[in-house]
């Protein structure tokens, strides 16, 4: 259309395309290009739920889990539950942006929080710390290439409210 | 196409160039590629609103910033997948498709045999200068064997593609190579690339002065023979166009190997498309039902 060119550029660039990446910079627009940015990462915040407690409130364990292990977690708070062990789930959707405030005003009323992730190196319990300066009393972890059973959690709630250790790494079974 | 004669005898190089000046080193091939392709878009007075000029990533790939024309500056090789859905999506532009050897061997090597064997009517120049400059001097997928450079101090021990035989094999029904010291000869190809209905497929030998010290402007000037000169060359001739893309050593022919234009292009052989570019087209979906809809993405 005439009278409407402009380039779409990746590079960081102006409102209307021209490159500003290289040696033809401009400080001062690639600061509000920056910040322009930023601004929108506080928008999605504000735009996406933050994340709520599942289950009894006030419970004696808190499982806080991201990603694919949510319905594993939530069986097992079952579980633990009809076995008179009260528990519920935080259950992380967004991790960028996290909704940082809000897991803490949650977590700083729970009575034993463990988090539960398929990795070695307890990624998320990091990055939660890293973000928040939240640390669990508890860690479940699992690396052996195959996903979490609920009785690997129940099991793993039962030895750390027990006192045997904070990081339980559950064992799978072999089923032929 | 209908617009193309609106403005005709009007456009001059300053409508051509961009805002900003390139940023390549004194004496790069690029400029030679830049001002031979806008000098092209000149002489065949096509207007510049209805042109996109699309890169990947690269030296040569800030060349859209360089051009009044539409333009994106895509991702590392994806710039023909961007020019394929663009295409398709408003076939009435010309589309020029610019980077480099290992933008588009390499990292893109995939998107480029499939964009030749689809016939997607565009342009694609690549300026070929057998390294990676913007990362400062690695071995390309066109280096050529025993080549030292930053990624290979013992020198190159992976033979090069050939771009010119990969094409034809590939398909593409325009398959030429050029050289950035050979200016008119390089606007001739291009205007012929543009016209060309289908792929057109442009190898240039653009020397990087900075980080190629074997391949230069002396290494290439006494071995470039143009095809048009050889009065036995018949651009038709899909095998002889292959024997001729073997040739390299002390005499590396230039000019158009090969041409056909019976093979339908991609937009042409979409039965979708029969009734005009999609872009002019209603949604067919009521405005209230296409705005809601909306508004739940958001």
């Amino acid at each position: 259309m005439a009278g409407h060119i402009h380039t779409v550029a990746t590079d960081e660039h102006m409102e209307d395309g021209v490159l500003i990446s290289d040696e033809f910079t401009n400080p001062v627009q690639r600061r509000a290009m920056m910040e322009k940015r930023m601004r929108k990462v506080t928008g999605i915040e504000a735009a996406v739920p933050a994340p709520a407690l599942m289950g009894p409130r006030n419970a004696d364990v808190t499982l806080i889990g991201w990603g694919s292990t949510k319905g594993v977690i939530e069986e097992a708070c079952e579980i633990l539950n009809n076995q008179g062990i009260s528990a519920n789930q935080l259950q992380i959707r967004w991790l960028v942006p996290l909704h940082g405030e809000a897991i803490l005003e949650i977590l700083r009323d729970s009575r034993h929080s463990i988090v539960v992730e398929n990795n070695y190196s307890g990624q998320f319990a990091r990055y939660l710390r890293s973000e928040t300066s939240f640390v669990p009393d508890g860690h479940i972890r699992k690396y052996d290439g195959e996903p979490f059973m609920p009785h690997h959690i129940v099991e793993a709630v039962k030895e750390q409210l027990a006192g045997k250790t904070h990081l339980s790494v559950p064992m799978h079974e072999i089923m032929v | 196409m209908a617009t193309s004669t609106q403005r005709a005898n009007q456009l001059t190089m300053a409508d051509m160039k961009g805002r900003v000046d390139p940023d390549w080193c004194p004496g790069c091939g690029d400029f030679g590629v830049l001002a031979a392709v806008q000098k092209a878009l000149i002489e065949l007075q096509i207007p510049n609103h209805n042109v996109v000029t699309i890169s990947g990533i690269g030296c040569s790939s800030n060349f859209p910033g360089y051009m009044n024309t539409y333009g994106m500056h895509t991702l590392h090789g994806r710039a023909l997948a961007v020019a394929t859905g663009l295409k398709l999506a408003n076939h009435g532009l010309t589309v020029l498709v610019t980077g480099g050897d290992g933008d588009g061997f390499g990292i893109g090597g995939n998107h480029f045999v499939h964009s030749m064997r689809r016939n997607v009517d565009l342009l694609y120049v690549v300026m070929d200068n057998q390294i990676y400059g913007l990362t400062t001097g690695q071995t390309s997928p066109t280096s050529r064997v025993g080549m030292k450079t930053k990624s290979m101090p013992f020198g190159n021990i992976e033979a090069p593609i050939n771009p010119i035989s990969l094409a034809l094999a590939a398909g593409a029904t325009f398959v030429a190579r050029g050289y950035s010291g050979e200016q008119k000869h390089l606007t001739e190809l291009i205007k012929q690339g543009i016209e060309h209905p289908g792929f057109s497929f442009l190898d240039v030998f653009s020397p990087c002065v900075t980080y190629n010290h074997d391949n230069t402007y002396q290494w290439f000037r006494p071995r470039v023979k143009k095809l048009e000169d050889d009065s036995a060359h018949d651009p038709t001739n899909w095998l002889t166009a292959m024997e001729k893309s073997l040739l390299w050593g002390d005499e590396i022919p230039i000019g158009k190997f090969f041409e056909r234009t019976d093979v339908p292009t991609l937009h042409g052989a979409e039965p979708v498309l029969d009734d005009g570019p999609l872009i002019h087209r209603g949604l067919r979906v009521p405005t209230d039902a296409a705005r809601s809809f909306v508004e739940e993405l958001m």
